[in-house]
């Protein structure tokens, strides 16, 4: 164990350096592993995943229902559930979060890493005002008098422009409207200038014009503070305008990770190339019938052999190397990476589409 | 207001209203609100509120609009499974509001819905070939060939024909959504009221059940009314597109025409808010903020209901023009003389303004 005694949880904040005086990624996942053990047999949720989360960037993880994304932040934030089986490591400026104790995390939580849940009117509380639970999230982690406690929480709404903070955080939850409960739990989830903040499917159950006023509040929360976001979602086309880098992950394994432009414009991977042609456009005509990614995604219980990807991969070898041997993750670019065998000719394809055109 | 003229009716996708299968007109509901010690009628929620449209066979209109909009409620009222309090549906020459319970009992054989959740619309303790067939044998339809049909049902929907003893949870979202499909087609309805058929479903299996719909529509020649909140996905599937807010249509056009030329500041503003999966294109893109949530459709505002969050009327004030008819006269759905809309547009002052 890195840390003192179970009982003394603040010794970790003295141990783990400073963002400030911390010049690595903030987060690094090695070979991180999820396994929930059920009647049916063991639930790979998360299989040998690997990424960085740097400093002041935000990453998109994009995938469909049970690839492993929302299990990956819960278990960052050591809120995964005692029976899941987690391997490998969850470095947080250096140290390892899967070591820590539950003090210790308690401490991090809200104060250094914060999270935003999708249903914002199940995670606020409806008989406290949402100055109070605010304050709380302060609170808990900080001594502040009064006086600066209501500024500090009047200021945290105007960051995420809710008007009249000062009257507004004496309001109840239902008084608010659904844009504006999302964006009070910004508020709170930001109230301690986190380093790392995950956002987990922060707009999939709103309306899109409430979408947008959440995602314009979270664009502006990333320019005042300097916390690094990580955007979890299914939907492609908010990570196209929010995130600097994405991460595909499909079956609990990363597809394909680089920068937004590398991703969207020369996808190495065809699980990816395949979710970019089956979207319908709003900005384009189409008469074509949209692209179909044939099959069903895999159970977690029996993950193909070989590539996750390969029963429904339009150019997979079967048989051959794509039902043998799992691909690792090759790099296409300095900062792009494919899990696919055959991920330079994808590129090479890609750039001939780019420049061809 | 001089930018007004008022046509003699809002003839709705006026180029369609030949061979019609569904006329929709001034279709009204009104859910009461009862209070007091007598419950007594104190208000009521205003949710359809004089909603026009017509589809002809093999066409697809698209309703979208934000949940609470009135758009799912209109899809309940055309299949008369709710009773709308004023207006008329007339289905193929059948006016639905006022039809018998036995002529009722027919007509439903032609006209079905599809519900946005394959997990619920399904009964679990049924297999698929019951649910398929129930359908079938409700109209006394089963013994003539029933289990081919069903059987016949699977393959058109892209199921396999031996499944026909599994339940429900035995599949996956979209292919329960196929199953929906099935059962709605069992009748060989005319028409199809697809209530948010693939807001539930990942994007990999959305695309096949839209494609699947689109093939349906192609070889059975089904009228689509397709309500969804997915600009995308409509504006994919649609042939005319009707916006709706608070209860009413705020403009209607052929899909390529709204989503080029949209002229009401709301449809603009919703068009804005969709994430484009482009990222230089996304990032340039100009963003309209409507503020807070819809206004209640108990007291919904005077004259045009989207006034209160209304970006245009906003500038327009900024500006020095006057803006009292938005809350004195309501905008009616037409098409305008002045300005560049050439659609129907309920905004006393439409102007074209392409988001996308």
């Amino acid at each position: 164990m890195a840390f003192g005694s179970k009982r003394d949880g603040n010794l970790a904040v003295e141990v783990l350096p400073e963002r400030a005086t911390w010049g690595g990624p903030l987060l690094e996942v090695r070979d991180l592993s999820v396994r929930f053990p059920t009647e049916d047999g063991l639930v790979n949720a998360v299989d040998h995943l690997n990424f960085d989360l740097r400093a002041n960037e935000v990453l998109g993880i994009v995938g469909e229902s049970g690839s492993g994304k929302s299990v990956t932040s819960l278990a960052i934030l050591g809120l995964l559930p005692k029976t899941a089986q987690i391997t490998g490591e969850i470095l947080f400026c250096g140290q390892n979060l899967l070591d820590m104790t539950e003090r210790q995390l308690q401490d991090l939580r809200g104060r250094r890493m914060a999270m935003i849940f999708q249903d914002s009117l199940a995670a606020l509380n409806p008989v406290y005002t949402v100055g109070t639970q605010i304050a709380e999230a302060i609170t808990v982690h900080q001594e502040i008098e009064k006086a600066d406690l209501n500024d500090r929480v009047a200021e945290l709404l105007n960051i995420v422009g809710i008007p009249n903070p000062k009257e507004r955080a004496g309001q109840y939850p239902h008084e608010y409207s659904g844009g504006m409960r999302q964006r009070a739990m910004i508020a709170m989830s930001i109230a301690n200038d986190p380093d790392v903040l995950i956002a987990d499917e922060p707009t999939t159950a709103l309306d899109v014009t409430i979408q947008a006023q959440v995602l314009d509040t979270l664009e502006r929360v990333e320019s005042r503070t300097s916390s690094s976001v990580i955007l979890i979602t299914h939907d492609l086309g908010v990570v196209a305008g929010v995130t600097q880098r994405i991460m595909v992950m499909y079956a609990g394994r990363t597809a394909e990770i680089g920068t937004v432009n590398e991703v969207f414009y020369e996808p190495c991977h065809p699980y990816t190339q395949g979710l970019l042609a089956s979207l319908p456009r709003i900005d384009r005509r189409t008469s074509d019938r949209l692209h179909r990614i044939v099959g069903q995604p895999p159970s977690l219980i029996h993950v193909p052999p070989g590539c996750a990807f390969h029963p429904r991969c339009p150019m997979a070898e079967v048989p051959g190397v794509c039902n043998t041997d799992e691909p690792p993750l090759i790099e296409v670019g300095t900062t792009h990476w494919s899990a696919c065998h055959f991920a330079d000719r994808l590129l090479a394809e890609a750039k001939d589409r780019q420049y061809g055109q | 207001m001089a930018n007004d003229v008022i046509l003699p009716e809002p003839e709705i996708a006026d180029a369609t209203s030949d061979g019609a299968i569904l006329k929709v007109t001034d279709l009204t509901k009104e859910f009461p609100i009862t209070g007091g010690l007598l419950r007594r009628q104190i208000a009521s929620v205003k949710a359809v509120s004089g909603v026009s449209f017509s589809i002809a066979r093999s066409q697809t209109l698209g309703l979208v609009g934000e949940s609470g909009c009135g758009k799912s409620t209109t899809g309940r009222l055309v299949l008369r499974l709710l009773e709308s309090t004023s207006g008329s549906v007339n289905f193929d020459g059948i006016d639905v509001m006022r039809a018998s319970a036995g002529r009722m009992r027919h007509l439903r054989q032609r006209m079905q819905i599809v519900f946005q959740d394959p997990f619920s619309s399904l009964n679990p303790r049924m297999t698929v070939d019951a649910i398929i067939s129930e359908p079938l044998r409700i109209h006394g339809r089963y013994k003539n060939g029933g289990k081919a049909r069903v059987k016949e049902l699977m393959e058109l929907v892209g199921l396999k024909p031996e499944h026909v003893n599994r339940f429900p949870h035995e599949f996956s979202g979209g292919q329960r959504q196929r199953i929906g499909i099935a059962r709605a087609l069992s009748l060989d309805p005319d028409l199809l009221v697809l209530d948010e058929p693939v807001s539930a479903l990942d994007v990999s299996i959305q695309a096949g059940v839209v494609n699947l719909l689109e093939e349906l529509q192609e070889e059975l020649g089904l009228a689509y009314l397709f309500i969804a909140h997915d600009l995308a996905v409509v504006r994919h599937i649609s042939d005319v597109v009707s916006v709706m807010y608070l209860g009413k249509i705020v403009e209607t056009a052929t899909a390529d025409d709204l989503y080029e030329h949209p002229g009401h500041p709301y449809t603009q503003a919703l068009m804005s808010a969709v994430p484009v999966p482009d990222p230089i294109k996304q990032r340039e893109r100009e963003r309209i903020i409507l503020p807070g949530d819809p206004p209640s459709p108990v007291d919904p505002p005077s004259g045009c209901r989207f006034r209160t969050r209304c970006w245009h009327r906003a500038q327009l004030e900024e500006s020095g023009v006057d803006t009292a008819i938005c809350a004195d006269e309501e905008p009616l759905l037409q098409i305008r003389r002045e300005g560049d809309v050439e659609h129907p547009v309920a905004c006393h002052f439409a102007r074209e303004r392409a988001m996308v």
